[in-house]
């Protein structure tokens, strides 16, 4: 997709994950990758692909504002 | 929306138009900001990127715009193709916006096109612009010359297009 826009994990559960864009929330249902708690990552087909470095994430969701 | 823009080639609308995406994959760590520092040159100056690197650096773009060609019987590369591939919200861009499932309507709508009025000037890189009920700050490098009240197309917080008698045009 070309909505490359990062949400934060807030939330690990047994089969899926809380993502926060700031106004709403998302559940995706899978991640390719590792991720914990508070890392900012990248959401496609409800799977989380791809990992973005905190600072690099905000200045995206700053261009947001 | 965009039926008068003048002058650019479709290689050049595509990339001014992609421009805002290639400036958050330096920030995702997908594109070397040196070549980032490349196309914007080239929006600015607009020196051609060839079809081919176009196609490589934005396959699903390319996908979804060829597939629009084809329904219409048309090629990809079409002039009028790329226009409205970019500005038909029936079945451009937009359109391929709205059908995602995986991200919020904030987000959503900061990735669509959109008509805006330019509201006031920051400084000659960056201006506030409105439409609809969203009023929010751009990127206004491709448009340097904006006063307040000029119409300009925007596209995930950059200023791709400014209007000037009732067309758009490279300011």
């Amino acid at each position: 997709m070309c909505l490359t826009i990062p949400g934060k994990v807030i939330e690990i559960k047994k089969d899926s994950f809380v993502v926060d864009y700031v106004s709403e929330k998302r559940e995706a249902i899978a991640s390719a990758i590792d991720v914990k708690k508070g890392d900012y990552v990248i959401v496609s087909n409800k799977i989380i692909i791809k990992k973005i470095p905190e600072q690099n994430a905000k200045k995206i969701l700053e261009m947001l504002q | 929306m965009i039926d008068k823009i003048k002058k650019d080639s479709p290689e050049l609308i595509v990339l001014k138009f992609a421009l805002p995406c290639l400036a958050i994959r330096v920030l995702e760590g997908t594109l070397a900001q040196e070549q980032y520092r490349s196309y914007e040159s080239s929006c600015l100056s607009g020196k051609a990127v060839s079809r081919k690197e176009l196609e490589e650096l934005l396959p699903k773009e390319h996908k979804r715009r060829s597939a629009l060609a084809k329904k219409l019987n048309s090629s990809p590369w079409d002039r009028e193709i790329v226009k409205s591939y970019w500005s038909d919200s029936r079945e451009g861009h937009n359109s391929v916006v709205n059908s995602d499932e995986d991200s919020p309507e904030h987000v959503k709508e900061f990735c669509r096109v959109h008509e805006a009025t330019v509201v006031s000037l920051k400084n000659n890189q960056q201006f506030r612009v409105s439409y609809d009920d969203v009023n929010r700050e751009v990127i206004g490098l491709l448009t340097p010359n904006v006063q307040p009240g000029d119409k300009v197309l925007i596209h995930k917080g950059f200023s791709i297009y400014q209007q000037i008698n009732g067309e758009y045009y490279l300011s």
